[in-house]
């Protein structure tokens, strides 16, 4: 089964030899030039990995993120012009699952989406039975968590995030870890990807995520997960 | 500081121009009340000696009259104590004082009241101010001389002169701090100009004047913050123009990357000579990249708009990563003495190293070794190459923008990578320098605070 892309994003040039590029690695890539199609194609067809241009005509690709993380949870890779800017804590804040700055080396994007996609995979495959924690029930084979036999609604990223941790009890877990293992950065991923995730994954599993009881903050080393 | 003598002197020459003002008016205003004060009180005191001596005229004639030529009887009666001295000048002289004889009035008085006119004369007896009124009283053939000392009115204006003295003196002494405070005042606006220009000179340049105080220094205020104002708004867009220009090469760079990318994974089917030329075409894209993203972190970097983030970090790690992920092999790392962990921000870091490892890659025939020595609060991390060194005169211009040493005109490096290394390590607290590596070749010792600064 070959992997579907949509890609958003406004420059003709880059989109067409990005396109290419992502073909000759073996994607499905259907190009949308501004947010209102892309969200028209998103709708019309089943995608496993979205990348949006932030700086898109028309809807904002901030929106178009938030827009279609209502109403999936599809891997999403946000585009930024410099990595520094509040761009990039607004695409994670909107949903993103990652991003990648221009100027973007094809090879670099295709290793992102391999990442993103791998993971999703990883628990596709994840041999684990469920694991009780409190009030939480997750299931790694059925890619579910459970609060109060409720279903949440995680994203890949997230579950994968809380499957790091729950493996874990108790234990402190570095960002630098939470990177390589669910990223598949190396030392120099960006922490800030960690921070909007674990803010994200609060809002859905703890009763009052300004002071979490599961997620917990060990300031200057990482995060760890309390039953 | 240079520019302070003009300021002090001309503080010093308005407080002197004030307090000499101060004295002269003091001294005219003093001179005048104690002419004027003498003349009334001379004036009142020699009409109330008049009338005195009139009354006691009266007196003697009708003394006189009840006891004809009884002429010193009639001067006791007068009882005057020491407040005057009469005297009587019949036949010959009668007097009821030792003080004042005959001898002592003035001829000129004499003879005036001689020809029946009222006469009266200040003169000087003993040393002493008298008043002498003559009053002819010619029924009885005789002339009544009354003598009025003016010791006191003379000590009187003698307090007088000097308590207008003191006075002048003290207001003299009180316009100097008078002069003091207000060229103070005038002198300060001056001096916080200077401090301004001194300010935006040395980089600051949102340094502007406080125009809340005299309004008459408002056009200098205004046109100060103006010239300020205008001055970093240009310095602002042309920082702007370097990250928009930068900024907008992203895409196109993007573009050609993925073309090339498309170029690059067909270059098996490609002649040997277009090969070269996509070799060629891709060192120069990365080339270019580079330097579109070191101009964007450095016009960054003026426009100060950084943000520094500080983390835990070890530097063993941080580096065997970065040499790892760039060399594609292990480089020996020598710690002398540790921790190695320091708080700062990683991603400046990170360029920091990068660019330290990029630049002995081209120009140092690569990286051979690293030191990291901890020494006070302080991380010393030397990265030494194998290359032909940096020649002493060029030690500091390799780290100024675009600034390359003649070893490395062989067009590829951006230009800016050494001043990134030099900027960025200043920005997070550190330094840069470069020396010579014991096994020959250049070390760069980068020089870092166990904890930067924060912001």
């Amino acid at each position: 089964m070959t992997t579907r892309v949509l890609f958003i994003e406004d420059d003709d040039a880059i989109r067409l030899a990005l396109r290419m590029n992502l073909e000759d690695d073996g994607y499905d890539v259907v190009e949308a030039p501004d947010g209102e199609v892309g969200l028209e194609c998103f709708d019309a067809g089943a995608f496993d990995v979205v990348l949006i241009d932030l700086l898109l005509p028309g809807i904002h690709g901030l929106e178009v993120c938030r827009r279609i993380r209502q109403k999936s949870v599809v891997p999403i890779i946000v585009v930024t012009a410099q990595s520094d800017t509040h761009d990039v804590v607004a695409g994670l804040e909107a949903g993103a699952d990652d991003y990648i700055t221009k100027p973007i080396a094809p090879k670099e994007l295709s290793a992102r989406i391999r990442a993103i996609l791998r993971r999703v995979d990883a628990h596709r495959e994840s041999p684990q039975t469920s694991i009780h924690m409190g009030d939480l029930e997750i299931s790694a084979s059925a890619g579910e968590v459970r609060k109060a036999g409720v279903a949440l609604n995680l994203t890949k990223t997230e579950f994968q995030i809380l499957v790091e941790l729950a493996d874990r009890v108790g234990q402190v877990v570095t960002k630098e870890t939470l990177l390589e293992r669910v990223w598949g950065y190396d030392y120099l991923g960006d922490s800030r990807l960690v921070d909007t995730q674990i803010y994200r994954l609060r809002a859905k599993i703890e009763d009052n995520p300004s002071s979490p009881v599961h997620l917990v903050t060990v300031r200057g080393l990482g995060y760890k997960f309390l039953a | 500081m240079a520019d302070r003598a003009p300021k002090i002197r001309l503080q010093r020459r308005a407080t002197i121009a004030f307090a000499l003002m101060a004295l002269a008016s003091a001294i005219a205003v003093a001179g005048i009340s104690y002419s004027r004060a003498r003349t009334v009180l001379i004036a009142q005191r020699e009409s109330s000696a008049l009338r005195q001596a009139f009354l006691n005229a009266k007196n003697v004639r009708a003394g006189l009259r009840e006891d004809e030529f009884e002429y010193r009887k009639v001067l006791d009666s007068l009882a005057t104590g020491k407040s005057s001295f009469p005297l009587i000048l019949a036949d010959r002289w009668y007097g009821v004082s030792v003080n004042i004889r005959q001898d002592d009035i003035p001829e000129a008085l004499k003879i005036r009241t001689a020809t029946r006119v009222v006469s009266r004369q200040r003169t000087v007896i003993k040393g002493k101010p008298y008043f002498i009124v003559g009053i002819p009283l010619p029924e009885q053939h005789i002339t009544y001389f009354e003598a009025f000392p003016f010791a006191e009115l003379d000590r009187t204006l003698g307090t007088l002169g000097a308590a207008l003295g003191t006075s002048a003196a003290i207001a003299a002494v009180i316009a100097a701090a008078v002069g003091v405070l207000v060229t103070r005042r005038v002198v300060r606006p001056l001096r916080d100009l200077a401090a301004a220009a001194n300010r935006i000179a040395h980089g600051d340049l949102a340094a502007r004047l406080d125009g809340s105080g005299d309004k008459s220094l408002t056009p200098l205020v205004t046109s100060f913050n103006d010239m300020a104002t205008a001055l970093q708004d240009r310095v602002d867009r042309d920082t702007r123009f370097a990250s928009n220009v930068s900024h907008e090469l992203r895409s196109p760079l993007t573009a050609i990357r993925a073309s090339l990318g498309l170029v690059t994974s067909r270059v098996d089917l490609m002649p040997e000579r277009a090969r070269s030329g996509v070799e060629l075409l891709e060192n120069q894209v990365d080339r270019f990249e580079r330097m579109v993203l070191d101009l964007l972190d450095i016009s960054k970097l003026d426009g100060s708009k950084t943000n520094l983030h500080a983390e835990a970090i070890d530097m063993v790690e941080l580096v065997q990563v970065l040499t790892t992920s760039m060399l594609r092999k292990s480089i020996p790392i020598q710690v002398k003495s540790g921790p190695t962990i320091i708080y700062s921000d990683k991603r400046f870091l990170e360029r920091v190293i990068a660019n330290i490892i990029d630049n002995a890659q081209r120009h140092g025939k690569g990286l051979t070794s690293v030191t990291m020595e901890r020494i006070g609060n302080r991380l010393h991390m030397s990265f030494d190459d194998s290359g032909p060194g940096v020649p002493e005169l060029e030690r500091r211009r390799i780290f100024e923008r675009f600034a390359r040493g003649a070893a490395a005109r062989h067009g590829t490096g951006s230009g800016l990578g050494l001043a990134l290394v030099s900027e960025y390590s200043t920005l997070l607290g550190g330094n840069v320098v470069v020396s010579d590596a014991p096994t020959g070749g250049a070390r760069f010792t980068l020089s870092l605070p166990e904890e930067m600064a924060a912001t």
